[in-house]
């Protein structure tokens, strides 16, 4: 690794510095279980590596330690294959249970638009083959269009839905195609877009695409009772020439075959009036259906994966955070948040040691798993168990199997709790549009549990929630009080339909369940009777929140009590290591990246990851020995944000210069190192080679750019700071 | 040029033979279609019989008698010359035709139809033609190879179908539905040329072109020196004509004449175009009968004037509104009735202002804010930049420069009416980072106190913002919210546009709560 690359500038060979650079980041974070011999050189490159497992392991181990952690390697990785497919179904079962509704829509309005088609008339197959139009009564042809709206700027999230869509009209005998915008492109015209619309529809295109050749084959009888569905999943991308030209074209024949759109809109409903002339609009006969927004879709995804425990993975409160942040604020996809997960969820597995022992949650008797799979850990890793963090709080441990499993089970059993709890916190708060991610991110705060512990005196609701929402802002209670002053305004009928809810969330836990139980009885018979006054009453004076029921009072001290006691943050509780991922940093540089700047740090800082013996010396002057690039690129820094060429390379140029010299001392005292190869000083052209040739690699790696060619003198920098 | 005139009267015996024992195989799958076209002509004596066939046929044509009858007159003896009718869109041109067609006498031998639209290229035209003039035998694999590619090709191909239906000396129409298209096309005006030439190119008395065209004949004979054909006009509908069309086929044309009285004439000021009418009626009427329980029913003047009193505030909406796109009703929300209903109409007249204040479709927050800045960099012209990105927010500053000279006031809103007139300026990626970068960093703060209380966000929050700009600019330019240029020939780079109008920008900013009219450049 001490190689000098200017010893040989020109060969290939010697100089890999640059290509491990880039590379080395990409390697880290896409294998989640990399090999040992790819690991171990990660971790001399990574002193401070976050793995505290193959931190720790030495250069020499014995080989029984080696097969073991092999196999438990092995058993991660099983374990990380098991957990994630289980999630993934979950999530797909999610998203498929969201869609299906708006599916359902689609396939009934596209029965309405095709019988009333057929209301008007009903052509004869020679009539349909007919290159003229059919002479009806009907006063304008217009194409059922259905537009729908995905809600979301990024369009990722919708393209499994416009194919599920499409299988799902399928299914139910349209006929089915799919046109993407780059059919619609200026380039290809109409007739690129017709015929990849017949090839979807025909077996067999003929040579010459044009409609009739669409209508003798929906002629034929298999073919043609049932209407043509054409989706368009990506409007806003469209030509809207090409589109208009092909909706003018099949509006002509709209009664004689029955052609539908599907048009997915990203934005709003303006998109098709801007895109498309007023001539091609009057053809449309629209429609508008909607798609569960973005924000609905990831509550309902919070709810299946992270808040229900379906398989045994959470994570922690930071991660959250940091998931939440990168939802909201950069990307906005659903896509992108499931990968994120996928991301933590592989390196917790690749990371955490015991994580395999998540399985025990899939498994039939955990207990049993957990006990087997204790029982037969190394000493070493037994140990660890115990060293864990959140372990060594809890002092009445003794270190044997059955404390590690009864931890893991009581685990299990407050994490249910949690979860029954947030839910029925969720129902409460949905009627005041409460999202379940914001208090899920609150419930999973292990500065909750400190604060809960400080609050147990019977509270006074008042003041306590004025303390909550204001003074406490900064510790993050703001929609947990919301939900608990939106108990206290909700009217009756919802206020029973979510202690109806709640007492399903419940179910597990028996005292609390009898508790909601007392309080819909109570309410059933003091309400009949003064329901309707009542309600009207409270309406009217709400506002000023002293009138609010006794039952909606009895109700949120109920919430109040069950939070205080069960919501407790698995970060709290022993054990949660194995099941919980907490390492944000990690997530964090593997997902947002930041290539550029990692390969400027890199540039910067090639002594720390070389760990040369000339460089080490010299502190930090730049030494002649770097390799051409980072150099460079030391050297840029003294510049502001264009660079002089000529400056530059005189700067180069002394510096390579006042090595060669250095090295010709040297030369005498160490002849071995050179390979016998006593190095000229270099040649004028030679520096300028390689002065060209880092400048282009640094161009090439993004750090610099050419300025206009009025200033041919000059290049741009990209990159700042360190 | 006068000589089709006398195959006449040869033909109508030839007519009733031509179905003669060779051909049938070949014109079988033809043949039925081309009957349907032209139902009545077999069965029908001439004298009485054919004065009612042209009645029935004036009486499907409303408000196109005289027209009809010119096209029954230049029909029907082949004539000499080429034909081309004309009008607006939707004035029945191809319904005329199509109807004249049926009725004229002596039966046509054969008609091929071309519309253009539906053709998407010349090849197509080309191809669609000649099998309508022969055609194919079963097995289509042997002409798919004679589609001619090029024009001269296909002109000899064409003689060569016309000259063998033509020996039997009857007439053969050729018509071309929306000329007008290929205009448009790629080498549309030589295909145009080609096409308008036909009667001289092919030099076949018994072959009769009509064209048909939104577009006015100046349109084309100014340029292809080719004999002028006759002309047809249609004009637009008048108020009476439209009403008669749209009251053909109602179930109770008593209502609907009530309703037509209140509804068409100020749409009529909209549009003339029957289509448009009839689809902006539709729904109209719909709504004009939801207070009726029986639509059967014939309305007296009490019940016309409650209808009136309902349909006034719909048609008000329906005036303004070019393209109106319904939401689908689910089925629990049809089950809402009748309250929901006055609730949705109350929106309907206010939703300009209050429905629209929230953007109805979600994006990143930092999508939005690049959005925003690619906003002020379109509206606000470069050289302002400084000044309203400065250290103190740009309010300062902008109000010094008010209290300016005169003429520099001037000067200054001469420049911006410039602006406005020009549209959205264009600005190189640069700039739009440069803003992007300010306007982040400004609102940094306030983010971090309303949205994160916890401190530990910081850390991916704004800070972070830049790291995927590009990704997000290219999901911009997706949806069109952005348009990117080529390239610029001299500086390299490409520049961008923002296409958004200034309520969508101001609704993104409240979103996220950027004081956006602060940073836009007035008067």
């Amino acid at each position: 690794m001490s190689a000098h690359p200017g010893d040989a500038p020109l060969t290939a060979a010697n100089n890999i510095q640059p290509f491990f650079v880039l590379h080395k980041a990409a390697a880290a974070a896409a294998s989640s279980v990399p090999s040992s011999r790819t690991r171990r050189r990660i971790d001399a490159s990574l002193p401070s590596s976050p793995n505290p497992k193959s931190a720790k392991r030495p250069r020499d181990v014995d080989a029984q330690d080696e097969e073991d952690s092999e196999l438990y390697e092995q058993l991660r990785l099983e374990a990380f294959h098991r957990i994630w497919s289980r999630i993934q179904s979950t999530i797909d079962e999610v998203l498929r249970g969201i869609n299906l509704k708006l599916f359902d829509q689609v396939l009934q309005w596209v029965q309405e638009s095709f019988s009333a088609i057929r209301a008007v008339a009903k052509p004869c197959h020679d009539e349909v083959r007919q290159p003229y139009p059919l002479l009806t009564d009907v006063i304008c042809r217009r194409i059922p269009t259905a537009f729908v709206l995905t809600k979301n700027a990024e369009f990722v999230d919708d393209i499994t839905t416009f194919r599920d869509l499409a299988g799902h009209l399928q299914s139910s005998g349209c006929h089915l195609a799919k046109l993407s915008a780059a059919e619609f492109s200026v380039k290809h015209g109409i007739g690129g877009c017709f015929r990849s619309l017949l090839r979807q529809l025909l077996s067999d295109v003929p040579d010459v695409a044009d409609v009739s050749a669409l209508a003798s084959w929906y002629c034929e009888a298999e073919n043609y009772d049932q209407p043509i569905i054409v989706i368009i999943d990506d409007l806003e991308q469209c030509s809207g020439d090409v589109l208009g030209e092909l909706v003018m074209m099949l509006s002509e024949w709209v009664i004689k075959i029955p052609i539908f759109f599907v048009m997915g809109i990203a934005t709003t409903l303006d998109a098709p009036k801007k895109l498309l002339s007023s001539e091609a609009l009057q053809q449309l006969e629209p429609c508008k259906l909607t798609l569960g927004s973005p924000s609905d879709r990831m509550n309902a995804l919070v709810e299946a994966i992270l808040v229900k425990p379906c398989a045994g993975f959470c994570i922690s409160h930071e991660v959250t955070m940091f998931l939440r942040n990168y939802f909201f604020r950069h990307d906005g996809t659903i896509t992108s948040f499931i990968s994120a997960l996928k991301l933590a969820c592989s390196k917790h597995f690749s990371m955490e040691p015991l994580s395999f022992l998540c399985m025990g949650v899939l498994e039939e008797d955990c207990e049993e798993f957990w006990h087997d799979k204790f029982e037969a850990l190394p000493q070493v890793i037994q140990k660890y168990a115990f060293a864990l963090p959140s372990c060594t709080s809890a002092t009445n441990l003794s270190h044997s199997s059955n404390d590690m499993v009864k931890g893991l089970c009581t685990l299990l059993k407050l994490q249910k709790d949690w979860s029954s709890v947030l839910l029925c916190m969720y129902e409460a708060g949905r009627h005041d549009k409460v999202q379940l991610l914001d208090i899920f991110c609150e419930a999973v705060n292990p500065d909750l549990q400190t604060q809960n512990v400080s609050n147990a005196e019977p509270p006074v609701f008042k003041l306590n929630i004025e303390k909550l929402s204001g003074m406490k802002s900064g510790s993050g209670k703001v929609y947990m009080a919301q939900v608990m002053n939106a108990i206290r305004y909700l009217p009756m009928e919802t206020l029973l339909h979510v202690l109806e809810v709640w007492s399903i969330h419940l179910r597990g836990m028996s005292e609390i369940n009898d508790k909601v139980k007392e309080l819909q009885s109570t309410t059933i018979d003091a309400d009949t009777a003064r329901a309707t006054k009542e309600k009207w009453n409270r309406r009217s004076t709400g506002s000023t929140g002293n009138a609010t029921a006794p039952l909606n009072e009895k109700v949120a001290l109920l919430l109040q009590d069950i939070t205080r006691k069960y919501l407790v943050p698995v970060e709290c509780l022993p054990f949660h290591e194995i099941i919980c991922f907490k390492n944000v940093g990690v997530l964090q540089s593997a997902l947002i990246g930041n290539p550029r700047r990692m390969v400027q740090l890199d540039l910067l800082k090639s002594q720390s990851h070389l760990k040369c013996s000339c460089c080490s010396r010299t502190g930090t002057a730049l030494s002649g020995s770097l390799h051409d690039t980072s150099i460079m690129c030391n050297l840029a820094q003294e510049y502001g944000d264009v660079i002089n060429l000529h400056d530059w390379y005189i700067s180069f140029e002394g510096i390579i210069n006042s090595r060669n010299s250095k090295v010709k001392r040297k030369s005498y005292s160490s002849p071995s190192k050179k390979k016998s190869k006593s190095t000229p000083p270099e040649s004028e052209a030679m520096i300028q080679t390689r002065f060209c040739r880092a400048v282009t690699e640094m161009q090439i790696t993004g750090l610099l750019r050419m300025t206009s060619k009025r200033r041919p003198d000059l290049v741009q920098r990209i990159t700042f700071g360190p | 040029m006068s000589q089709p005139v006398t195959p006449r009267r040869t033909t109508r015996s030839s007519a009733g033979s031509a179905s003669d024992p060779a051909s049938p195989s070949k014109s079988r799958p033809k043949s039925t279609p081309r009957r349907q076209l032209i139902p009545a002509a077999s069965k029908e004596e001439e004298g009485e019989d054919e004065r009612s066939a042209i009645n029935a046929l004036l009486e499907a044509l409303p408000g196109r008698r005289a027209q009809a009858s010119d096209l029954l007159r230049l029909l029907a003896p082949a004539p000499a010359l080429p034909l081309l009718l004309y009008g607006g869109a939707a004035t029945g041109k191809t319904r005329a035709l199509l109807l004249a067609l049926r009725h004229i006498r002596p039966r046509p031998r054969r008609v091929a139809y071309a519309a253009l639209r539906s053709l998407p290229s010349p090849r197509a035209l080309f191809a669609s033609l000649l099998s309508q003039l022969s055609p194919p035998p079963s097995s289509s694999a042997s002409s798919r190879q004679r589609v001619p590619d090029k024009p001269s090709d296909f002109v000899a191909a064409l003689r060569d179908a016309l000259a063998s239906l033509c020996a039997q000396g009857e007439a053969v129409y050729l018509v071309f539905d929306n000329l007008e298209v290929v205009r448009s096309w790629d080498k549309g005006g030589q295909l145009l040329a080609l096409i308008l030439r036909l009667h001289d190119l092919l030099r076949l008395p018994q072959v009769v072109l009509v064209y048909v065209s939104s577009a006015t004949p100046d349109a084309y004979y100014s340029m292809t020196g080719s004999v002028e054909p006759n002309h047809i006009y249609f004009p637009d509908y008048a108020v009476d004509e439209v009403r008669d069309i749209l009251m053909r086929g109602h179930s109770n044309p008593k209502l609907y004449t009530s309703f037509l009285s209140v509804a068409l004439k100020p749409l009529f000021r909209v549009t003339r175009r029957v289509d448009e009418l009839g689809a902006a009626l539709e729904p109209l009427f719909r709504r004009y009968c939801e207070p009726l329980g029986d639509l059967k029913a014939v309305p007296d003047e009490s019940t016309k004037r409650r209808l009136f009193e309902h349909i006034q505030p719909h048609l008000a909406v329906a005036l303004n509104e070019t393209f109106s796109v319904p939401m689908r009703a689910s089925v629990d929300q049809c089950k809402d009735g009748n309250s929901g209903v006055k609730a949705s109409t109350k929106r309907q007249f206010g939703s300009r202002d209050s429905l629209s204040t929230e953007l109805e479709f979600h994006m990143s927050v930092s999508a939005k804010y690049l959005l925003l800045s690619a906003f002020l960099a379109s509206r606000n012209l470069a050289t302002l930049d400084a000044a309203l990105f400065d250290s103190t927010g740009g309010s300062d500053n902008h109000k010094r420069k008010r209290k300016s000279s005169q003429a520099s006031m001037n000067m200054k809103d001469t420049m911006v009416e410039e602006m406005l007139m020009k549209g959205p300026g264009t600005f190189p990626l640069e700039r739009l980072l440069a803003i992007f970068q300010c306007i982040t960093s400004v609102s940094e703060d306030a983010l971090n106190d309303v949205e994160c209380p916890d401190s530990m966000m910081n850390g991916s929050g704004m800070t972070g913002l830049m790291s995927d700009v590009l990704l997000q600019l290219s999901t911009l330019c997706n949806s069109n919210f952005l348009s990117k240029s080529r390239s610029c020939p001299l500086e390299g780079a490409a520049r961008y546009r923002s296409n958004i109008d200034e309520d969508l920008a101001l609704k993104v900013a409240r979103s996220v709560s950027f004081p956006l009219s602060k940073y836009i450049y007035r008067r």
